[in-house]
Protein backbone atom coordinates (compact mmCIF):
# COMPACT_ATOMS: atom_id res chain seq x y z
CA UNK A 1 0.00 0.00 0.00
CA UNK A 2 2.53 2.37 0.86
CA UNK A 3 6.23 2.26 -0.52
CA UNK A 4 8.84 4.62 1.23
CA UNK A 5 12.44 4.45 -0.03
CA UNK A 6 15.12 6.63 1.38
CA UNK A 7 12.61 9.58 1.70
CA UNK A 8 14.63 12.53 2.83
CA UNK A 9 12.53 15.97 3.28
CA UNK A 10 15.10 19.18 4.05
CA UNK A 11 12.81 22.81 4.85
CA UNK A 12 14.83 25.90 5.24
CA UNK A 13 17.76 24.70 6.96
CA UNK A 14 16.07 21.90 9.03
CA UNK A 15 16.45 18.81 8.10
CA UNK A 16 13.19 17.10 9.44
CA UNK A 17 13.62 13.65 7.74
CA UNK A 18 16.97 12.02 7.16
CA UNK A 19 16.30 9.38 4.62
CA UNK A 20 13.78 6.64 6.11
CA UNK A 21 12.44 3.58 4.15
CA UNK A 22 9.63 1.16 5.25
CA UNK A 23 7.00 -0.38 3.58
CA UNK A 24 3.13 -0.65 4.81
CA UNK A 25 1.26 -3.44 3.62
CA UNK A 26 -2.49 -3.67 2.74
CA UNK A 27 -4.93 -4.48 5.16
CA UNK A 28 -2.10 -3.23 8.27
CA UNK A 29 -2.30 -0.70 11.48
CA UNK A 30 0.92 0.89 11.59
CA UNK A 31 1.65 3.20 14.58
CA UNK A 32 4.53 6.20 14.25
CA UNK A 33 5.77 6.61 17.52
CA UNK A 34 8.09 9.32 18.25
CA UNK A 35 8.72 12.56 20.54
CA UNK A 36 7.84 16.24 19.25
CA UNK A 37 9.66 16.54 16.39
CA UNK A 38 10.86 13.53 15.34
CA UNK A 39 9.48 13.87 11.46
CA UNK A 40 6.18 12.60 11.98
CA UNK A 41 4.10 14.68 10.84
CA UNK A 42 6.15 15.50 7.85
CA UNK A 43 6.37 12.10 6.89
CA UNK A 44 2.43 11.84 6.72
CA UNK A 45 1.95 15.50 5.18
CA UNK A 46 4.58 13.93 2.22
CA UNK A 47 2.45 10.83 1.87
CA UNK A 48 -0.92 12.94 1.44
CA UNK A 49 0.78 14.54 -1.42
CA UNK A 50 0.66 18.01 0.47
CA UNK A 51 4.54 18.45 0.72
CA UNK A 52 6.93 17.16 -1.94
CA UNK A 53 9.74 15.05 -0.96
CA UNK A 54 13.42 16.59 -0.92
CA UNK A 55 13.95 12.99 -2.43
CA UNK A 56 13.52 9.76 -2.00
CA UNK A 57 10.63 7.26 -3.93
CA UNK A 58 7.23 7.70 -2.37
CA UNK A 59 4.84 5.45 -3.75
CA UNK A 60 0.94 4.98 -2.36
CA UNK A 61 -1.10 2.36 -4.10
CA UNK A 62 0.84 2.22 -6.76
CA UNK A 63 1.37 5.56 -7.29
CA UNK A 64 3.40 8.08 -7.14
CA UNK A 65 3.04 11.06 -4.82
CA UNK A 66 4.97 13.62 -7.18
CA UNK A 67 3.80 12.53 -10.88
CA UNK A 68 0.58 11.19 -9.74
CA UNK A 69 -0.56 13.01 -6.84
CA UNK A 70 -3.85 13.36 -8.15
CA UNK A 71 -4.50 9.59 -8.20
CA UNK A 72 -2.98 9.27 -4.69
CA UNK A 73 -5.11 11.96 -3.44
CA UNK A 74 -8.31 10.22 -4.43
CA UNK A 75 -6.94 6.56 -2.68
CA UNK A 76 -6.33 8.00 0.84
CA UNK A 77 -8.26 10.07 3.79
CA UNK A 78 -6.19 12.39 5.54
CA UNK A 79 -6.39 13.61 8.84
CA UNK A 80 -3.78 16.44 9.25
CA UNK A 81 -3.12 16.83 12.91
CA UNK A 82 -5.15 20.19 14.26
CA UNK A 83 -8.19 19.31 12.10
CA UNK A 84 -8.58 22.07 9.66
CA UNK A 85 -12.57 22.71 8.86
CA UNK A 86 -14.36 25.12 7.57
CA UNK A 87 -16.26 26.85 10.37
CA UNK A 88 -18.46 28.53 8.42
CA UNK A 89 -21.03 25.19 7.49
CA UNK A 90 -22.85 23.25 8.75
CA UNK A 91 -21.92 19.59 9.29
CA UNK A 92 -23.93 17.72 6.72
CA UNK A 93 -23.27 20.83 4.67
CA UNK A 94 -19.29 20.50 4.74
CA UNK A 95 -19.65 16.78 4.65
CA UNK A 96 -21.39 16.89 1.42
CA UNK A 97 -18.98 19.44 -0.31
CA UNK A 98 -16.22 17.48 0.45
CA UNK A 99 -17.49 14.20 -0.94
CA UNK A 100 -18.04 15.75 -4.13
CA UNK A 101 -14.69 17.63 -3.89
CA UNK A 102 -13.25 13.75 -3.55
CA UNK A 103 -14.98 12.22 -7.05
CA UNK A 104 -18.45 10.63 -5.20
CA UNK A 105 -21.00 10.49 -7.73
CA UNK A 106 -23.91 12.49 -7.05
CA UNK A 107 -26.36 10.02 -6.21
CA UNK A 108 -23.96 8.88 -3.76
CA UNK A 109 -23.17 11.76 -1.66
CA UNK A 110 -26.15 11.50 0.27
CA UNK A 111 -25.58 7.81 1.14
CA UNK A 112 -21.84 7.84 1.67
CA UNK A 113 -22.49 11.15 4.05
CA UNK A 114 -25.19 9.30 6.30
CA UNK A 115 -22.39 6.38 6.21
CA UNK A 116 -19.70 8.41 7.77
CA UNK A 117 -21.98 10.39 10.10
CA UNK A 118 -23.09 7.15 11.18
CA UNK A 119 -20.32 5.32 11.63
CA UNK A 120 -18.37 8.55 13.47
CA UNK A 121 -21.67 9.03 15.73
CA UNK A 122 -22.10 12.71 14.88
CA UNK A 123 -25.76 12.47 12.93
CA UNK A 124 -27.25 13.77 15.95
CA UNK A 125 -24.93 17.17 14.95
CA UNK A 126 -25.37 17.15 11.83
CA UNK A 127 -27.10 20.89 11.32
CA UNK A 128 -24.83 22.22 13.71
CA UNK A 129 -22.09 24.54 12.30
CA UNK A 130 -19.02 23.33 12.80
CA UNK A 131 -17.59 26.61 14.87
CA UNK A 132 -19.58 25.95 17.31
CA UNK A 133 -18.58 22.29 17.79
CA UNK A 134 -16.26 21.27 20.60
CA UNK A 135 -12.81 19.48 19.81
CA UNK A 136 -13.97 16.43 20.14
CA UNK A 137 -17.14 16.66 17.69
CA UNK A 138 -14.66 18.25 15.05
CA UNK A 139 -12.54 15.43 15.40
CA UNK A 140 -15.34 13.01 14.35
CA UNK A 141 -16.36 15.66 11.74
CA UNK A 142 -12.88 15.63 10.61
CA UNK A 143 -13.04 11.95 10.77
CA UNK A 144 -15.87 11.66 9.15
CA UNK A 145 -14.50 13.66 5.99
CA UNK A 146 -11.53 11.36 6.12
CA UNK A 147 -13.68 8.24 5.79
CA UNK A 148 -16.09 9.61 3.07
CA UNK A 149 -15.16 8.53 -0.40
CA UNK A 150 -14.33 5.03 0.89
CA UNK A 151 -9.98 5.30 0.84
CA UNK A 152 -8.02 2.61 0.84
CA UNK A 153 -5.73 3.85 2.81
CA UNK A 154 -6.76 6.41 6.05
CA UNK A 155 -3.64 8.64 7.08
CA UNK A 156 -4.39 10.24 10.62
CA UNK A 157 -2.27 12.20 12.35
CA UNK A 158 -2.75 11.99 16.47
CA UNK A 159 -6.23 11.20 15.95
CA UNK A 160 -6.81 11.84 19.88
CA UNK A 161 -5.35 14.64 20.20
CA UNK A 162 -7.06 16.78 22.73
CA UNK A 163 -9.93 14.97 23.44
CA UNK A 164 -10.93 13.98 26.67
CA UNK A 165 -10.50 10.14 27.86
CA UNK A 166 -14.39 8.97 26.77
CA UNK A 167 -13.93 10.66 23.74
CA UNK A 168 -10.72 9.16 23.74
CA UNK A 169 -12.25 5.57 23.90
CA UNK A 170 -14.87 6.23 21.41
CA UNK A 171 -12.26 7.56 18.91
CA UNK A 172 -9.63 4.57 19.27
CA UNK A 173 -12.67 1.91 18.75
CA UNK A 174 -13.96 3.84 15.60
CA UNK A 175 -10.31 2.99 14.57
CA UNK A 176 -10.47 -0.34 15.28
CA UNK A 177 -13.69 -0.66 13.39
CA UNK A 178 -12.36 1.03 10.27
CA UNK A 179 -9.65 -1.08 10.31
CA UNK A 180 -11.61 -3.88 8.72
CA UNK A 181 -12.69 -2.16 5.87
CA UNK A 182 -8.73 0.53 5.43
CA UNK A 183 -5.44 0.35 5.69
CA UNK A 184 -4.47 2.81 8.88
CA UNK A 185 -1.16 4.87 9.08
CA UNK A 186 -2.12 6.88 12.24
CA UNK A 187 0.69 8.76 14.50
CA UNK A 188 0.35 9.37 18.47
CA UNK A 189 2.84 9.83 21.20
CA UNK A 190 0.30 8.19 23.47
CA UNK A 191 1.62 4.71 23.59
CA UNK A 192 -1.28 2.61 24.97
CA UNK A 193 -2.81 3.83 22.05
CA UNK A 194 -0.14 1.95 20.08
CA UNK A 195 -0.48 -0.94 21.82
CA UNK A 196 -3.86 -1.64 21.23
CA UNK A 197 -4.60 -0.27 17.78
CA UNK A 198 -1.69 -1.25 16.13
CA UNK A 199 -0.17 -4.45 13.96
CA UNK A 200 3.06 -2.68 13.83
CA UNK A 201 4.56 0.21 15.53
CA UNK A 202 7.64 2.24 13.51
CA UNK A 203 9.85 4.20 16.37
CA UNK A 204 10.59 7.68 14.87
CA UNK A 205 13.14 9.69 16.64
CA UNK A 206 15.18 13.12 14.95
CA UNK A 207 13.94 12.08 11.22
CA UNK A 208 14.88 8.28 11.43
CA UNK A 209 13.61 5.12 12.51
CA UNK A 210 15.10 4.06 15.31
CA UNK A 211 12.82 0.69 15.27
CA UNK A 212 9.86 -0.84 12.97
CA UNK A 213 8.02 -4.02 14.96
CA UNK A 214 5.40 -5.49 16.11
CA UNK A 215 4.38 -3.80 19.81
CA UNK A 216 5.18 -7.41 21.37
CA UNK A 217 8.32 -8.12 19.63
CA UNK A 218 9.95 -4.49 20.34
CA UNK A 219 9.42 -5.26 24.26
CA UNK A 220 10.59 -8.51 23.85
CA UNK A 221 13.88 -7.37 21.55
CA UNK A 222 14.69 -3.70 22.76
CA UNK A 223 14.74 -3.84 26.08
CA UNK A 224 17.44 -6.43 26.19
CA UNK A 225 16.33 -8.91 28.48
CA UNK A 226 13.73 -8.60 31.79
CA UNK A 227 13.63 -7.83 35.54
CA UNK A 228 12.71 -10.14 37.90
CA UNK A 229 12.05 -8.36 41.60
CA UNK A 230 12.41 -10.95 44.42
CA UNK A 231 11.78 -9.41 48.43
CA UNK A 232 13.67 -12.15 50.46
CA UNK A 233 15.27 -12.46 53.86
CA UNK A 234 18.72 -13.97 54.37
CA UNK A 235 22.06 -13.04 54.55
CA UNK A 236 22.59 -10.05 51.98
CA UNK A 237 26.63 -11.19 51.00
CA UNK A 238 25.14 -14.61 50.48
CA UNK A 239 21.88 -13.78 48.65
CA UNK A 240 23.73 -11.57 46.33
CA UNK A 241 26.78 -14.06 45.31
CA UNK A 242 24.39 -16.84 44.67
CA UNK A 243 22.12 -14.94 42.32
CA UNK A 244 24.61 -13.58 40.38
CA UNK A 245 26.04 -16.94 39.82
CA UNK A 246 22.86 -18.28 38.45
CA UNK A 247 22.91 -18.47 34.60
CA UNK A 248 21.50 -15.89 32.43
CA UNK A 249 21.94 -13.36 35.14
CA UNK A 250 23.34 -10.24 33.95
CA UNK A 251 23.09 -7.57 36.88
CA UNK A 252 21.76 -7.41 40.51
CA UNK A 253 21.26 -4.81 42.57
CA UNK A 254 20.41 -5.10 46.39
CA UNK A 255 18.88 -3.20 48.57
CA UNK A 256 18.11 -3.70 52.52
CA UNK A 257 15.14 -2.52 53.88
CA UNK A 258 14.57 -3.26 57.59
CA UNK A 259 14.94 -6.91 57.52
CA UNK A 260 14.36 -7.70 54.17
CA UNK A 261 16.35 -7.43 51.39
CA UNK A 262 14.95 -6.31 48.26
CA UNK A 263 16.76 -7.57 44.84
CA UNK A 264 16.75 -6.27 41.47
CA UNK A 265 17.76 -8.91 39.09
CA UNK A 266 18.06 -8.49 35.32
CA UNK A 267 18.34 -11.37 33.07
CA UNK A 268 18.98 -12.07 28.71
CA UNK A 269 16.56 -11.80 26.57
CA UNK A 270 13.70 -14.27 26.17
CA UNK A 271 14.74 -16.44 29.30
CA UNK A 272 12.47 -16.93 32.61
CA UNK A 273 14.26 -17.92 35.41
CA UNK A 274 11.89 -17.53 38.35
CA UNK A 275 11.48 -21.22 38.51
CA UNK A 276 15.05 -21.55 39.75
CA UNK A 277 15.07 -18.77 41.73
CA UNK A 278 12.55 -20.79 44.10
CA UNK A 279 14.29 -23.65 43.92
CA UNK A 280 17.47 -21.94 45.00
CA UNK A 281 15.65 -20.19 47.87
CA UNK A 282 14.43 -23.29 49.61
CA UNK A 283 17.54 -25.16 49.10
CA UNK A 284 19.13 -22.27 51.14
CA UNK A 285 16.51 -22.21 53.48
CA UNK A 286 15.44 -18.00 52.80
CA UNK A 287 12.24 -16.96 53.18
CA UNK A 288 10.81 -15.69 49.88
CA UNK A 289 7.96 -12.84 50.34
CA UNK A 290 7.71 -11.67 46.96
CA UNK A 291 9.04 -12.84 43.89
CA UNK A 292 7.65 -11.17 40.62
CA UNK A 293 8.97 -10.15 36.76
CA UNK A 294 6.74 -6.87 35.76
CA UNK A 295 5.84 -6.66 32.32
CA UNK A 296 7.51 -3.62 30.72
CA UNK A 297 5.35 -1.08 28.95
CA UNK A 298 6.34 0.17 25.33
CA UNK A 299 6.61 3.08 27.61
CA UNK A 300 9.90 2.03 28.30
CA UNK A 301 11.10 0.95 24.76
CA UNK A 302 9.51 4.20 23.75
CA UNK A 303 12.53 5.93 26.35
CA UNK A 304 15.17 3.35 25.93
CA UNK A 305 15.12 3.70 22.02
CA UNK A 306 14.25 7.45 21.79
CA UNK A 307 16.83 8.28 24.09
CA UNK A 308 19.89 6.57 24.06
CA UNK A 309 21.97 9.14 22.37
CA UNK A 310 21.71 11.62 25.55
CA UNK B 1 -15.50 20.19 -14.15
CA UNK B 2 -18.09 19.01 -11.51
CA UNK B 3 -15.41 19.26 -8.58
CA UNK B 4 -14.41 23.33 -10.68
CA UNK B 5 -18.09 23.76 -10.02
CA UNK B 6 -18.35 22.05 -6.08
CA UNK B 7 -15.53 24.37 -5.73
CA UNK B 8 -17.00 27.07 -7.57
CA UNK B 9 -20.28 27.01 -5.40
CA UNK B 10 -18.47 26.74 -2.18
CA UNK B 11 -17.06 30.12 -2.38
CA UNK B 12 -20.52 31.86 -3.34
CA UNK B 13 -21.80 30.39 -0.62
CA UNK B 14 -19.01 31.26 1.72
CA UNK B 15 -19.86 35.21 0.65
CA UNK B 16 -23.43 34.13 1.45
CA UNK B 17 -22.78 33.80 4.75
CA UNK B 18 -20.28 35.90 6.03
CA UNK B 19 -21.69 39.61 6.50
CA UNK B 20 -19.20 40.86 4.24
CA UNK B 21 -20.84 40.63 1.02
CA UNK B 22 -23.56 42.40 2.21
CA UNK B 23 -22.27 45.14 3.86
CA UNK B 24 -20.20 46.07 0.59
CA UNK B 25 -23.32 45.78 -1.25
CA UNK B 26 -25.04 48.42 0.66
CA UNK B 27 -22.04 50.38 0.78
CA UNK B 28 -21.81 50.38 -3.20
CA UNK B 29 -25.36 50.72 -3.65
CA UNK B 30 -25.26 54.10 -1.83
CA UNK B 31 -22.26 55.39 -3.49
CA UNK B 32 -23.82 54.10 -6.78
CA UNK B 33 -27.22 55.76 -6.01
CA UNK B 34 -25.54 59.10 -4.94
CA UNK B 35 -23.23 59.30 -8.05
CA UNK B 36 -26.62 58.37 -10.18
CA UNK B 37 -28.26 61.30 -8.77
CA UNK B 38 -25.54 63.74 -8.53
CA UNK B 39 -25.04 62.86 -12.46
CA UNK B 40 -28.77 63.18 -13.35
CA UNK B 41 -28.70 67.03 -11.44
CA UNK B 42 -26.09 67.68 -13.73
CA UNK B 43 -27.82 66.59 -16.75
CA UNK B 44 -31.08 67.80 -16.50
CA UNK B 45 -29.22 71.39 -15.35
CA UNK B 46 -26.91 71.89 -18.47
CA UNK B 47 -26.12 70.53 -21.72
CA UNK B 48 -22.88 67.76 -21.63
CA UNK B 49 -20.28 67.75 -23.84
CA UNK B 50 -20.12 63.77 -23.05
CA UNK B 51 -22.40 60.86 -23.83
CA UNK B 52 -24.54 60.01 -21.19
CA UNK B 53 -23.10 56.39 -21.33
CA UNK B 54 -19.56 57.68 -20.34
CA UNK B 55 -21.19 60.21 -17.69
CA UNK B 56 -22.83 57.38 -16.37
CA UNK B 57 -19.37 54.97 -15.92
CA UNK B 58 -16.78 57.76 -15.54
CA UNK B 59 -17.47 57.23 -12.07
CA UNK B 60 -16.68 53.31 -12.12
CA UNK B 61 -13.19 54.10 -10.43
CA UNK B 62 -14.53 54.62 -7.09
CA UNK B 63 -15.64 51.33 -6.29
CA UNK B 64 -13.15 49.54 -7.92
CA UNK B 65 -10.35 51.01 -5.71
CA UNK B 66 -11.88 49.50 -2.73
CA UNK B 67 -14.28 46.99 -3.31
CA UNK B 68 -12.38 44.13 -5.04
CA UNK B 69 -9.48 44.28 -2.45
CA UNK B 70 -11.72 43.51 0.31
CA UNK B 71 -13.77 41.05 -1.76
CA UNK B 72 -10.53 38.75 -2.48
CA UNK B 73 -8.66 39.62 0.89
CA UNK B 74 -9.69 36.46 2.36
CA UNK B 75 -9.58 34.19 -0.54
CA UNK B 76 -6.39 32.27 0.05
CA UNK B 77 -5.22 34.30 3.46
CA UNK B 78 -8.32 33.04 5.69
CA UNK B 79 -7.40 29.01 4.23
CA UNK B 80 -3.76 29.57 5.06
CA UNK B 81 -4.42 31.02 8.23
CA UNK B 82 -6.78 28.37 9.39
CA UNK B 83 -4.72 25.28 7.89
CA UNK B 84 -7.80 24.21 5.72
CA UNK B 85 -5.50 25.16 2.44
CA UNK B 86 -4.02 21.62 3.94
CA UNK B 87 -7.41 20.20 3.78
CA UNK B 88 -8.16 21.09 0.44
CA UNK B 89 -4.84 20.61 -1.38
CA UNK B 90 -4.86 16.98 0.14
CA UNK B 91 -8.47 16.41 -2.02
CA UNK B 92 -7.80 15.23 -5.49
CA UNK B 93 -8.22 19.10 -6.70
CA UNK B 94 -5.52 21.12 -9.05
CA UNK B 95 -4.27 23.93 -8.39
CA UNK B 96 -6.23 26.05 -10.98
CA UNK B 97 -9.22 24.46 -10.29
CA UNK B 98 -8.89 25.66 -6.99
CA UNK B 99 -7.53 29.15 -8.32
CA UNK B 100 -10.35 29.58 -11.23
CA UNK B 101 -12.46 28.94 -8.48
CA UNK B 102 -12.26 31.62 -6.27
CA UNK B 103 -11.50 33.96 -8.74
CA UNK B 104 -14.95 33.54 -10.40
CA UNK B 105 -16.80 32.95 -7.36
CA UNK B 106 -15.32 36.65 -6.49
CA UNK B 107 -16.32 37.97 -9.94
CA UNK B 108 -19.66 37.34 -9.62
CA UNK B 109 -20.18 38.47 -6.03
CA UNK B 110 -18.45 41.65 -7.49
CA UNK B 111 -20.26 41.89 -11.10
CA UNK B 112 -23.93 41.22 -8.96
CA UNK B 113 -23.51 44.50 -7.49
CA UNK B 114 -22.45 46.32 -10.67
CA UNK B 115 -26.26 43.83 -12.26
CA UNK B 116 -27.96 45.97 -9.53
CA UNK B 117 -27.03 49.45 -11.11
CA UNK B 118 -28.87 48.03 -14.24
CA UNK B 119 -31.78 49.29 -12.36
CA UNK B 120 -30.26 52.90 -12.63
CA UNK B 121 -30.15 52.42 -16.62
CA UNK B 122 -33.59 51.53 -16.66
CA UNK B 123 -35.37 54.38 -14.42
CA UNK B 124 -33.01 56.54 -16.60
CA UNK B 125 -34.94 54.98 -19.86
CA UNK B 126 -38.46 55.35 -18.85
CA UNK B 127 -37.94 59.55 -17.06
CA UNK B 128 -35.99 61.01 -20.15
CA UNK B 129 -38.25 62.50 -22.58
CA UNK B 130 -36.13 62.16 -25.44
CA UNK B 131 -34.93 58.38 -25.58
CA UNK B 132 -33.10 58.89 -28.30
CA UNK B 133 -30.31 60.68 -25.45
CA UNK B 134 -29.99 57.04 -24.45
CA UNK B 135 -28.16 54.69 -26.39
CA UNK B 136 -28.62 51.19 -25.07
CA UNK B 137 -25.91 49.44 -27.10
CA UNK B 138 -22.97 51.31 -25.40
CA UNK B 139 -24.79 50.71 -22.16
CA UNK B 140 -23.79 46.97 -23.36
CA UNK B 141 -20.01 47.80 -23.99
CA UNK B 142 -19.76 50.07 -20.88
CA UNK B 143 -20.68 47.01 -18.87
CA UNK B 144 -18.70 44.78 -21.25
CA UNK B 145 -15.61 47.25 -20.20
CA UNK B 146 -16.78 47.05 -16.32
CA UNK B 147 -16.66 42.81 -16.30
CA UNK B 148 -12.88 43.21 -18.10
CA UNK B 149 -11.59 45.67 -15.71
CA UNK B 150 -13.01 44.20 -12.55
CA UNK B 151 -11.52 40.89 -14.06
CA UNK B 152 -8.70 42.48 -13.79
CA UNK B 153 -8.74 43.56 -9.98
CA UNK B 154 -10.06 40.91 -9.06
CA UNK B 155 -7.16 38.64 -10.27
CA UNK B 156 -4.54 40.86 -8.56
CA UNK B 157 -6.55 40.67 -5.56
CA UNK B 158 -6.83 36.93 -5.53
CA UNK B 159 -3.10 36.59 -5.90
CA UNK B 160 -2.44 39.32 -3.23
CA UNK B 161 -4.77 37.11 -1.46
CA UNK B 162 -2.32 34.08 -2.15
CA UNK B 163 0.96 36.13 -1.21
CA UNK B 164 0.16 36.07 2.59
CA UNK B 165 -1.70 34.55 5.71
CA UNK B 166 -2.80 38.18 6.50
CA UNK B 167 -6.30 39.41 5.20
CA UNK B 168 -4.74 42.90 5.75
CA UNK B 169 -1.78 42.66 4.22
CA UNK B 170 -3.39 40.91 1.18
CA UNK B 171 -5.91 43.83 1.06
CA UNK B 172 -3.07 46.68 0.66
CA UNK B 173 -0.87 45.24 -1.47
CA UNK B 174 -4.12 44.24 -3.77
CA UNK B 175 -5.24 48.21 -2.88
CA UNK B 176 -1.89 49.16 -4.27
CA UNK B 177 -2.33 46.99 -7.60
CA UNK B 178 -6.06 48.61 -7.94
CA UNK B 179 -4.52 52.14 -7.54
CA UNK B 180 -1.82 51.40 -10.08
CA UNK B 181 -4.51 49.78 -12.87
CA UNK B 182 -7.05 52.07 -12.26
CA UNK B 183 -5.59 55.52 -11.96
CA UNK B 184 -1.34 55.90 -12.32
CA UNK B 185 -1.21 56.11 -16.19
CA UNK B 186 -3.89 58.85 -15.91
CA UNK B 187 -1.97 60.69 -13.76
CA UNK B 188 1.38 59.87 -15.32
CA UNK B 189 -0.91 61.57 -18.84
CA UNK B 190 -1.43 64.54 -16.81
CA UNK B 191 2.37 64.97 -16.08
CA UNK B 192 4.07 64.10 -19.62
CA UNK B 193 1.45 65.28 -21.69
CA UNK B 194 2.44 65.72 -25.13
CA UNK B 195 5.38 63.60 -24.95
CA UNK B 196 5.71 60.20 -26.92
CA UNK B 197 5.88 58.19 -23.77
CA UNK B 198 2.66 59.81 -23.00
CA UNK B 199 0.89 58.46 -25.28
CA UNK B 200 1.58 55.06 -24.85
CA UNK B 201 0.89 55.10 -21.59
CA UNK B 202 -2.13 56.75 -22.58
CA UNK B 203 -3.25 53.56 -24.32
CA UNK B 204 -3.22 51.96 -20.96
CA UNK B 205 -5.19 53.82 -18.58
CA UNK B 206 -8.75 52.70 -17.73
CA UNK B 207 -9.91 56.31 -18.61
CA UNK B 208 -9.10 56.30 -22.39
CA UNK B 209 -10.51 52.80 -22.35
CA UNK B 210 -14.00 53.33 -20.78
CA UNK B 211 -14.15 56.51 -22.89
CA UNK B 212 -14.20 53.82 -26.14
CA UNK B 213 -16.36 51.29 -24.51
CA UNK B 214 -18.46 54.12 -23.37
CA UNK B 215 -18.58 54.93 -27.40
CA UNK B 216 -19.74 51.79 -28.30
CA UNK B 217 -16.38 51.06 -29.62
CA UNK B 218 -14.22 47.81 -28.59
CA UNK B 219 -10.66 48.10 -29.57
CA UNK B 220 -8.44 45.18 -29.25
CA UNK B 221 -5.66 46.60 -27.11
CA UNK B 222 -7.58 46.75 -24.06
CA UNK B 223 -9.53 43.68 -24.81
CA UNK B 224 -6.12 41.95 -24.68
CA UNK B 225 -4.92 44.21 -22.44
CA UNK B 226 -7.08 43.14 -19.64
CA UNK B 227 -7.85 39.43 -20.83
CA UNK B 228 -3.92 38.76 -20.20
CA UNK B 229 -3.32 41.06 -17.08
CA UNK B 230 -6.07 38.92 -16.06
CA UNK B 231 -3.84 35.59 -17.19
CA UNK B 232 -1.02 36.77 -15.81
CA UNK B 233 -2.15 37.30 -12.46
CA UNK B 234 -4.50 33.84 -11.75
CA UNK B 235 -1.07 32.47 -13.01
CA UNK B 236 0.96 34.13 -10.47
CA UNK B 237 -1.87 32.60 -7.89
CA UNK B 238 -1.13 29.04 -9.46
CA UNK B 239 2.50 29.56 -9.24
CA UNK B 240 1.96 30.67 -5.46
CA UNK B 241 0.35 27.69 -4.52
CA UNK B 242 2.97 24.84 -6.49
CA UNK B 243 5.48 26.35 -5.20
CA UNK B 244 5.30 24.39 -2.08
CA UNK B 245 6.24 21.71 -3.84
CA UNK B 246 9.65 23.61 -5.10
CA UNK B 247 12.81 22.16 -4.00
Amino acid sequence: MIKVENLVKKYAGVNAVKGISFDVDKGEIVGFLGPNGAGKSTTMRVLSCYLPPTSGQISVAGFDVVSESLKVRQKIGYLPESVPLYTDMRVNEYLRYRAALKGVPSRKIRGAVEEAMKLTDISDVQKRIVGQLSKGFRQRVGLADAILHEPELLILDEPTIGLDPNQIRHVRSLIANLSKKHTILLSTHILSEVEMLCTRVIILNKGKIEASDTPANLQKNLLGGSLINIILKGPVDEIKKTLISLENVREVEVKINNELVEVSLWTGKNVDIREKIFDMVVEKKWKLLELNMPKRSLEEVFVQVTHHEE
Amino acid sequence: MRIFLTLLLREIYSYLLSPIAYVLGCLFLFVMGLLFSYMVNAIASQPQTDSVTYFFFSTFWIPGLIIPSIITMRLFSEEKKSGTVEMLMTAPVTEWQVTMAKFLGALCIYSTMWIVTILYVIILRYNVTNPEVLEVRTFFTAYLFILLNSALLIAAGTWASSLTRNQIIAAIISFVFSFVILLIPELLVGALKGNHFGEVIQSFSAFTHIGQFANGIIEVQPVVFYLTGTFFFLFGTVTILESRKWK
